[in-house]
This record gives C-alpha cells, structure tokens and sequence, in this order.
C-alpha cells in the first residue's frame, strides 16, 4: 500500500490504479502516509517552503523570549532587536529605570570574572553548527540537527 | 677549378643547412618532451584531475571514516547527469542518517528516536569531494609529493601528501585512484604523526546506468517525518560591528551566518573560514546576564575549541585545526 502511494506521489500511477487507491486509502485510514509522502515528494522537487503557519510561529516565540536587561552594553549593537518607542514620557522614564539599574548593579559589572573552558562548557549548537556548515565528513555532516 | 670551388662550397651550404635543420629538429624534439614530461609530472594537474573526477564520475561505492574510536560505514552514490550533480550519501551503522543533494540544492534526512528530520542545507565538500574547485589556493600553503602506489578498495592508487609550510594546518594523505584520479582515501595528521581522521572506501563501482531511481530517500513508514524550517535569522545584520584582525596565512572567510540563540533575544554570528581543505567556525555570541565568559582551549573529539571573551561577547573558534591555528582565530575579533 505504502509503495502504491509513493508511486502515486511520483506520477507512476494509471487513472484506475488511483481510484482503486483512493478508495483503498479512505478505508484504512492512511493520512499520516499521505503527508509523509507528500512532503518527501515535496522537498525532493524542491517545492517545499516550509510550513504555512511558519511567520506566526516566529512571532510567538519572539513575545513569549524574555528580553535580557542588564549584562555589557555596547554601542551600535546591531544584533539586539529593540523596539524603538519615541514616546517622551515612556523615554524618560526608561532613562530613569536604567540609571537606577546601573546604579544598583555598577558594582556587579565593574569588573568581569572569566572561567576556565571545560567540555562541559561547550554547547551542543555550537558543534552542530560548525559540522552543519564547515564539514568535509558525511557523518557529522547528518548527524547535526538543530531540531529539539 | 673555379668550378670545382664553387661545387664545393655550394655543398658546404647545403650541408651547414641540413645541419641547421637537423638541429632545430632535434631542439623542438627535446622542447616537446621536456614540456610533456613536466606536465606529466605536476602533481597539481593530478589534483585537478581528481577535483573534476569527484563531478564527473558515475560511481557507487561504500567508505569507512574513523575519528578517534567512532567508525562508521557510509554508502555513496553519485552522478552527473545534464551537467548537473545528484549525490546521495546514507550511513549505513548506527542511525539512520542520508544526504540528498541535487545541484546546489542539499536535504539532510537525520533520524531522532521516531522522527526524521529534513533539513536544508548548504551544498558542502563531503569526502570524497574535498579539493577546492580552485587548486591554487593550496599552493602557496602546502608542498606537495607524490608516494608509493597502493591498492585500496581492490583499485590501484597513487599517493599523493600535501605538506602543510607552516604549524597553521595538518598534513594530508591522499590515495587517489590511478584510472580516474577519484580520492579512494584520505588520512589526515599532526605533525607528530597523530592520525586526526580519516576515511577510505571499502568498495567502489563505476555507474554506467543513467538511471536515477536511486535519488530518493529511505522512507520508514513507522516514522514521523518533519521538515524543520527552525534555521531563521540568516542576513539580519546587514553591517558588522567587529573587526577581523590578522587571521592564520591562506585561510578565507567562506560563509557567514546568523541566527538566534534559542531562550534569548540575541543573535548569534558564524563566521566559516577554510584554507581550501581545514574549515574554522569562529563564533560571535553576547553573554547573558548571570553568565561567565570562558577563556582557553578544550579539544572535543576532532575539533579544537579556543574561547576568549571581549566587551561583552564570547567568541569561540571551532575546527579540525592545530591549536596554534584555533588559538589565533579566537584572537582575532575586535569591536
């Protein structure tokens, strides 16, 4: 059955042969084979772009990201994405919050403790992505995923 | 006796020329073989032989890569069919795991538990497809001899060993096959002779078969499969705001990357650079609050992993490099 709907994602199928498979398919409920076919086929012609909902699945887990306050500010740090709000009453009082977390943290970030790099330290990403894109091995080159 | 003068030097000329021409002859004889026999003997011309046969050639074959204690049994099968390429690589032990690429157009399909994910991917130089398209960027960086003729894969092969010129880089083996100058295997070491890795065929066959029935992947019908698209980000930062110092001789920034650092509202930046055969990841990542900034080197399995910490960001150079070569590349960010 499943080579049947493979060859039918492959356009190897006659007409009767689809009906017949069709019908076959609404019986035994094979939707999951459905989708899993039609994406293979999907990715293999390089028809894929990815899911449809893919926009509003970024834009939730940019709201529900916490947005870090403190650590090393540096100027013209182009990879932090800020909002910018022009709003004179909300600038100001930004100024104010920021001065009073400055002021009570100056002593956390005057001086920076570094540690001693371990293997422990080193993030599992941080592999994946040298393999994914800076490989000449087959086998780290797969293996790499970022799906979690 | 005017005459008999004039009858000798008439036969003087004629043979001072024919000696001439005799010459000549003999000098574009000599030019021409001496011409050939150097182009004959430049290794280099091989690795470009060999850099054409990994497009070219039809082949089917299954090779082994070793990496410390980690071996692993890798089926490929390639072909180049109107002028263009279609690979299809699968791990055979352990997970299941494939490469499909056609074109510039690259699928992974890595198995997780019950999942298999496909994931896009950057056309890279897999074994054994590892020369540069352009052979003069090793030149300058690497001696290259040729060595003893082995058999490898049942195949007759040539050895050929790039000696790196400096500590920046590792030695390279390579035995390429002496009828279509594909690499049969690689070894690559340190200077003490410490193998880094390495991979070989076990066996090789020539395709002569333009069918392409075997350009589809292994489909496990008991399994999920997902396309995953989580890689975004790639291009937001349109103007870099670190510098890149003084890096290792013969090494090129060959990519760039963005993405976001997952649980945070940061990005994080690779930088890929490659002398044409070793690869280093130099990453750019701001510490969070509540984090401390490593400093030093680990080795991990085939990779050197160098870390350093400026203004407020840690940069970590990954690579199957030396040391010294790892060090300098952490080294080498300004802000």
């Amino acid at each position: 059955m499943n080579e049947k709907i493979s060859s039918l994602f492959d356009n190897e199928l006659n007409s009767s042969e689809i009906d017949k498979l069709l019908e076959q398919t609404n019986k035994q409920k094979k939707n999951n084979h459905w989708a899993r076919y039609q994406l293979i086929r999907d990715v293999i012609q390089n028809n894929h772009n990815g899911s449809n909902n893919l926009t509003k699945k970024i834009i939730d887990a940019i709201e529900k990201e916490p947005t870090q306050l403190g650590g090393f500010v540096k100027r013209n740090d182009e990879t932090r994405e800020s909002k910018m709000n022009y709003w004179p009453i909300a600038a100001s009082f930004a100024a104010l919050f920021v001065i009073g977390l400055t002021a009570l943290n100056f002593n956390e970030y005057k001086a920076v403790d570094s540690v001693i790099l371990v293997e422990s330290d080193i993030p599992t990403d941080l592999i994946n992505d040298h393999f994914a894109n800076a490989s000449s091995n087959a086998n780290f080159f797969i293996q790499t995923s970022y799906y979690k | 006796m005017h005459l008999q003068m004039q009858i000798s030097l008439f036969r003087q000329v004629i043979t001072n020329k024919i000696m001439i021409h005799r010459l000549l002859f003999i000098f574009f004889l000599l030019s021409s073989f001496i011409s050939l026999s150097h182009s004959s003997d430049d290794p280099w011309l091989i690795i470009e032989k060999a850099t054409k046969a990994t497009k070219f050639l039809n082949y089917k074959g299954v090779f082994r890569t070793q990496h410390n204690k980690e071996i692993k049994s890798i089926e490929i099968t390639h072909a180049t069919n109107n002028e263009q390429e279609f690979l299809r690589i699968n791990v055979l032990d352990g997970s299941p795991g494939e490469v499909l690429s056609q074109g510039k157009t690259t699928y992974v399909y890595n198995t997780i538990e019950d999942n298999v994910i496909i994931q896009k991917r950057k056309k890279q130089r897999l074994f054994p497809a590892i020369f540069p398209s352009n052979v003069e960027v090793l030149k300058d960086f690497y001696r290259l001899s040729i060595g003893k003729t082995e058999r490898i894969a049942g195949r007759l092969s040539q050895l050929l060993v790039l000696s790196p010129i400096d500590d920046f880089r590792y030695f390279h083996y390579f035995w390429l096959d002496r009828k279509s100058f594909l690499p049969l295997k690689m070894v690559v070491m340190d200077k003490d002779k410490n193998i880094i890795e390495q991979a070989s065929f076990t066996q090789i066959n020539t395709i002569d078969n333009k069918n392409l029935d075997w350009f589809k992947p292994d489909v496990d019908p008991s399994k999920n499969y997902i396309f995953d698209d989580k890689i975004v980000g790639q291009g937001i930062v349109k103007n870099r705001f670190w510098k890149v110092k003084k890096i290792p001789p013969g090494y090129k920034e060959v990519d760039f990357r963005t993405k976001r650092m997952s649980g945070s509202n940061f990005l994080s930046h690779q930088l890929v650079f490659s002398d044409g055969l070793s690869y280093v990841s130099l990453f750019i990542k701001p510490i969070s609050r509540g984090q401390k900034p490593k400093v030093g080197h680990v080795k991990v399995g085939i990779n050197n992993i160098c870390a350093q910490y400026q203004d407020g960001y840690q940069i970590m150079a990954v690579g199957s490099v030396p040391t010294s070569t790892c060090n300098k590349f952490s080294e080498t960010i300004e802000f």
